[in-house]
């Protein structure tokens, strides 16, 4: 009992480290970094490197990896941040999604692949209190965590640039008519987080002792929770979220076993936001800006599509492309299409409504393992299971986000991740319905008039009927009454729901009828890769759907086909540069962000 | 916006026709060349989580290869690779699946590496009559889809009862903590039942998910629980964090379980010390054959070569060996395959498939961590 709260205590800390520099950054430039994670990768590999192969003695490690780190966050804020800050805060976020992808790729080119054992600086097993063992290496770092804790706070409550920094945080605007040189404040701010980030990671190193180029993405998730547990912005609040986390998973995990960790790590973090909108200690803001406020309308408008070129798209994706094309491309194609889907239908809430998804691998997988399910254990055909996946995704969805609508800002968009990975999580323990970590075998191919569709050929012509259907009901629900209602939700909430709109309501029809063609999309992908297990539907799958329509315009489902074409072709295309592959996606992806953030299917207002 | 749907409607119409009129497509690649390379396609990971694995496997194939070519390579036409990196992503390997089909070069597949990974490209393979050798997937349904997907990797009722049989030698009551993967939930399951059999009592279990790194709370729970033993059923990085978190909350008893792999042992150090694994391969092992592999090996990576190498190793053995007895041809791999009943392999010995694809009576032997090392247990 004891040995438990003292292990829940010490993974705590190291999520209190991390979560710490997430926060820091998210209340000074209210961007959510995502690349926060690889940065603390970067940071135990480096540790690694300095102690294992240059033979340094802790300390020195330390500072070079604080120095590293440092540098990196300076770096990734001046070239992907700070650019972006006239953009919408999406464009921001994304950027740093690509971010990461160069720096774990970068990573993983100069330190190698493999796992590597993080040397014990320190003995991590003796020292006996009772009947509780420890090592120095954990008071060490109990006792540097409280120094660095007690210092940051001392700093930003006394410090000129501290309170400069707080003063940031509060209103930039304010901020910067008060002299403060605001971009410098918020380089700064990177420069300190990366460093704590940094200083994390190898401490997490000497704590686990496996480390590697990969592992930040599962820290950064983390982070994210506990920063969010404890409320966005307020470095309190993330020590607390990451102690309360590391104690609660410590207990759960005790209780119900390791298998169920991510059901306990984003329950949590649902229930929290349920109960406490905001965060523990967060305050929910009063004059609320909606991430998405006001992009709509200034942040450009669609490029209008006329008719004949639409005609002409069609013929060529339907007829030429066919023709002319290998059975390799209409497979990407195919791939292509089923993203569009699921992208052009997310418009619908991103766009319209306002409220950004990064937990659409939720009803992805809902929709994939109902129509799985449906024919292969129960023999359905496949046009039945397919439309009964779409049901069942938006039903199960706006269930589950019914409490969610309620959160503003970027709130939302966490609870749609938490809710995301809580699906997942149960249909991998569900195991009498879903067989859990066996995946379901042997999903049918599609068929129309009893002929197979299984050809490269059929399956990317039902996949482009699925999706010139989908982007019909898409244009005609945006061109209805309906669509301009979700237009004002979108652009004002507060002067929607003063005209008797219940905005509520319209954000959760809008999620599920996007739910509906993310589930009929996944029930696509199951019936392509006639196997699926829960692995597939990851964080990963979320972002890339998050991407997409980033990247073409939040409001525009054309734009979705085109981020489709571009996210899920590129890194096909790529393959002509094998080992750089993922490093030149990640690079293009953060040009392209870059010079057009509001999105490649979109005219700037001007 | 006003005319685009009305415009697309129309469209519809015409695409739902042209998928009607598209009843059939042509199969298979064009013929295979009959002078020239010989070239089998691998999908593995080159980047991403797994990308270790893609390096373990390019360093058994590039080996296996020098020594096919030296022997003239399939009846004197020599033998290369076509790699594709998948990252082990099912929306990656399931193009490459068609662009290997459609390459008639290619006359056999190696890979992928995750079970996900190769039964979402299975159908491809299948239905184009193209080998699809998944040498690393135990994954119990993986040679199910069809007549042309072989594995000669152990499954898990091979790998577990024999697991369970060692166990029994030293323990009659085990904590046992699995992944909570096919692969992991497989092996937990086998384990069970063969535990019951043995009359071996499982005082604890628990499933980890693969990427978590802090054990301690179910560690508690199985050290409170006071087995003569724990053990792990996983890979090699989640278990050298299980055996040392292990030693930290204090349990002494004797452990089974990480990963035959250089990787497993570097990562747990000292703590892997009298650990016993079941396994096939050990590079002490003095057949000719494997001391000859093992010399190969290190003088050309200075490093000890580990289960991934030599699945790698033997797989492109096992396909370049029924080529060479059924022809450099997709049907020649497939008859060569069905036919030859004494494959050369580092892990078995000689061996041969059996009506399930898997390899039939494979030898498993009992292995002990001594001075950092894998051996044969006396």
């Amino acid at each position: 009992m004891l040995d438990t709260l003292f292990a829940g205590l010490i993974h705590g800390n190291a999520y209190a480290l991390v979560a710490v520099g997430f926060s820091l950054i998210f209340g000074v430039t209210h961007v959510a970094n995502f690349a926060h994670g690889s940065v603390f990768a970067i940071g135990s590999m480096t540790g690694w490197w300095f102690i294992a192969e240059r033979g340094w003695p802790l300390w020195a490690a330390v500072i070079g990896v604080l120095a590293v780190t440092g540098v990196l966050g300076l770096l990734i804020n001046v070239l992907a941040v700070r650019p972006l800050a006239k953009a919408p805060p999406i464009a921001a976020l994304l950027a740093t999604v690509a971010v990461s992808l160069i720096l774990d790729n970068v990573a993983q080119l100069v330190f190698g692949p493999r796992v590597r054992p993080f040397p014990a600086a320190l003995p991590t097993n003796d020292l006996r209190l009772g009947g509780l063992r420890f090592g120095t290496s954990d008071v060490v770092m109990f006792g540097i965590t409280i120094v660095v804790m007690a210092a940051l706070a001392t700093y930003l409550k006394f410090g000129r640039s501290g309170r400069a920094i707080r003063a940031t945080a509060q209103d930039p605007d304010a901020a910067l008519q008060m002299g403060i040189p605001v971009p410098r404040i918020q380089n700064l701010a990177f420069v300190i987080a990366s460093g704590l980030g940094g200083l994390a990671g190898v401490f997490v190193g000497m704590y686990t002792s496996n480390v590697s180029p990969t592992s930040g993405a599962a820290a950064g998730l983390t982070a994210f929770v506990a920063a969010t547990l404890g409320g966005l912005g307020s470095m309190v609040g993330a020590v607390l979220g990451g102690f309360l986390l590391g104690i609660l998973e410590a207990f759960g995990i005790s209780l119900w076993g390791d298998g169920v960790r991510d059901l306990i790590t984003f329950g949590v973090l649902l229930l929290v936001l349920i109960l406490r909108p905001g965060g523990l200690l967060g305050k929910v803001p009063a004059i609320s800006a909606e991430p998405m406020t006001g992009t709509f309308l200034s942040g450009g408008r669609e490029i209008r599509l006329r008719w004949w070129h639409a005609g002409l798209a069609v013929a060529l994706a339907a007829v030429a492309l066919p023709l002319l094309a290998d059975r390799y491309t209409l497979t990407v194609a195919a791939g292509v299409a089923i993203y569009a889907i699921i992208a052009a239908s997310m418009t619908l809430v991103s766009g319209s409504a306002g409220q950004i998804t990064i937990g659409q691998a939720g009803p992805i997988a809902v929709g994939a393992y109902t129509s799985a399910i449906l024919t292969v254990v129960t023999g359905w055909s496949f046009w039945p299971a397919l439309i009964v996946a779409g049901l069942v995704s938006a039903v199960v969805s706006t269930v589950l986000t019914a409490p969610v609508w309620r959160l503003r800002g970027h709130y939302v968009a966490i609870a749609t991740l938490g809710i995301g990975s809580v699906a997942v999580a149960v249909i991998r323990n569900w195991e009498s319905l879903t067989r859990g970590a066996y995946g379901i075998r042997g999903i049918p191919a599609p068929a129309l008039f009893g002929e197979k569709l299984n050809s490269a050929v059929e399956f990317y012509l039902l996949t482009l009927t699925v999706l010139l259907v989908t982007l019909v009901v898409i244009t005609r629900i945006r061109a209805s009454h309906l669509g301009t209602v979700l237009a004002a939700v979108g652009a004002d909430d507060v002067a929607a729901r003063s005209s008797g709109v219940r905005a509520r309501d319209y954000k959760a029809l809008a999620f599920a009828v996007a739910a509906f063609f993310a589930g009929i999309g996944g029930a696509l992908l199951a019936h392509q890769y006639t196997y699926i297990d829960p692995s597939i539907f990851n964080l990963t799958m979320s972002l890339l759907a998050l991407t997409i329509i980033v990247l073409g315009g939040l409001s525009s489902p054309i734009g979705a086909v085109l981020g489709a074409l571009i996210l899920v072709g590129l890194p096909e295309l790529l393959r002509i540069t094998p080992d750089v592959r993922i490093l030149g996606y990640g690079v293009l992806l953060l040009l392209i962000i870059r010079f057009r953030p509001q999105g490649l299917w979109v005219r700037r207002a001007a | 916006m006003k005319f685009l749907p009305r415009a697309l409607g129309r469209v519809l119409v015409a695409a739902a026709a042209a998928l009607a009129l598209t009843a059939c497509a042509n199969a298979g690649g064009g013929a295979a060349p009959t002078t020239g390379t010989v070239y089998f396609g691998v999908s593995g990971p080159v980047t991403g989580p797994n990308a270790e694995y893609g390096r373990l496997w390019k360093q058994g194939f590039d080996l296996a290869l020098t020594k096919i070519n030296a022997a003239g390579g399939i009846n004197g036409r020599p033998v290369a690779l076509k790699w594709e990196d998948s990252q082990s992503d099912p929306k990656q390997t399931v193009p490459i699946a068609q662009k290997f089909v459609d390459d008639p070069e290619i006359i056999a597949e190696l890979g992928d590496f995750s079970s996900p990974a190769s039964m979402a490209a299975s159908a491809v393979y299948q239905d184009a009559g193209l080998v699809q050798f998944g040498f690393t997937n135990s994954h119990p349904d993986f040679t199910k889809g069809g007549d042309h997907l072989w594995s000669p990797s152990l499954t898990q009722e091979t790998l577990q009862n024999a697991n369970v049989g060692f166990v029994a030698k030293s323990a009659k009551k085990v904590a046992v903590l699995y992944q909570q993967t096919d692969w992991g939930r497989s092996a937990f399951d086998i384990f069970a039942a063969g535990a019951q059999r043995l009359g071996i009592e499982i005082s604890y279990s628990s499933a980890f998910l693969p990427d978590s790194t802090d054990f301690r709370p179910i560690l508690i729970n199985a050290r409170d629980s006071k087995p003569d033993a724990v053990v792990h059923l996983g890979y090699g990085p989640d278990g050298a964090l299980i055996v040392k978190q292990l030693r930290d909350v204090g349990f002494t008893g004797q452990f089974f379980g990480g990963q035959n792999t250089p990787e497993f042992l570097s990562l747990a150090g000292p703590a892997a010390e009298g650990d016993i694994i079941t396994g096939a391969f050990t590079a002490d092992d003095p057949r000719p054959d494997v001391q000859e592999f093992v010399k190969a090996f290190q003088a050309a990576y200075r490093e000890t070569p580990g289960d991934f190498n030599v699945y790698a190793y033997d797989a492109l053995t096992t396909v370049v060996a029924a080529a060479r007895a059924g022809g450099a041809t997709r049907e020649g791999v497939q008859k060569g395959l069905l036919e030859t009943k004494d494959f050369p392999s580092i892990q078995f010995g000689t061996f041969s498939f059996n009506d399930q694809r898997r390899p039939a009576d494979p030898r498993v032997r009992e292995l002990v961590v001594t001075g950092g090392k894998f051996v044969l247990k006396s």
